[in-house]
């Protein structure tokens, strides 16, 4: 089972329950077209477009796993689903898209065929330099993972 | 309400138009009214599973959403197509820390 451990500084630079409390699991990922999408546009002899880089944030309050809709829509990737969102103003139409989210620091590739696209504009990682949250992995993805938050420790550990 | 979606300028931008519904523009008109009108019939006969709708056509019922997905990418590639929870009511997706404005992260 590969194993992926993250130890968290503070912005002073020390490992400790302070920078994993601020920052939560954060890691790299980028998101791409679901193998599906791409076998089709190769057939079709059309371009297959790049990946689009970002941080995700693990959120086990979160039910389903979410993308900022508008890089899905970058992509071209077609919505196959909808689903109700429930939100402060209440209950929202939102699309699912499949993807294929890759996790760079550890090689993983997890396609999804109903990520839901939603608006994480001005969802940042206040890290040097800040980096875009595009993506939160929810418990979807969670119920096949093992996670282990250590706080005293300063760091957080994934299993899949 | 028939609408461009302006600014996408993908593949479905030149396809299909959407409808405004709440908050959401959605692209699968065709297959959301479908579903819709056959519902009842639906609920009756394969409750519980997932419909394949492309078009103004029910492709087939499927265990899982995965399942369902993967046939039609195998049948229409990149054309819109729409896989649906034949239920009652809507799947629901709860993300509360985004709907309290809690995500940002920072040291």
């Amino acid at each position: 089972m590969p194993v992926y451990n993250s130890f968290v500084r503070d912005a002073a630079g020390n490992e400790g329950p302070g920078g994993l409390a601020a920052l939560g699991a954060v890691f790299a990922i980028e998101i791409q077209l679901h193998p599906a999408m791409a076998q089709a546009l190769a057939q079709q002899n059309q371009p297959i477009p790049a990946g689009i880089p970002g941080l995700a944030l693990i959120d086990t309050g979160a039910s389903g796993t979410c993308v900022h809709e508008p890089i899905l829509q970058q992509l071209s990737i077609n919505p196959v689903g909808v689903v109700q969102g429930l939100t402060a103003a209440g209950a929202v139409k939102q699309n699912l898209y499949p993807a294929r989210l890759v996790f760079p620091a550890t090689g993983w590739m997890l396609d999804v065929p109903n990520t839901v696209g939603v608006n994480l504009a001005g969802q940042v990682a206040n890290i040097v330099p800040p980096q875009p949250i595009v993506a939160l992995l929810g418990r979807d993805l969670l119920s096949a993972w093992t996670m282990t938050w250590n706080g005293p420790g300063g760091f957080w550990t994934v299993a899949f | 309400m028939t609408t461009q979606r302006p600014g996408w300028g993908g593949r479905w931008a030149r396809q299909r138009t959407s409808i405004e519904i709440g908050d959401t523009k959605l692209p699968l008109e065709q297959e959301l009214k479908y579903f819709q009108a056959n519902k009842a019939d639906l609920l009756q006969h394969h409750g519980g599973q997932y419909a394949l709708i492309h078009g103004q056509e029910l492709v087939g019922t499927f265990s899982t959403f995965a399942e369902a997905f993967q046939e039609g990418a195998k049948r229409f590639g990149t054309e819109p197509f729409l896989v649906q929870h034949i239920s009652d009511k809507p799947d629901q997706i709860q993300y509360p820390a985004l709907v309290v404005g809690r995500l940002s992260a920072g040291l």
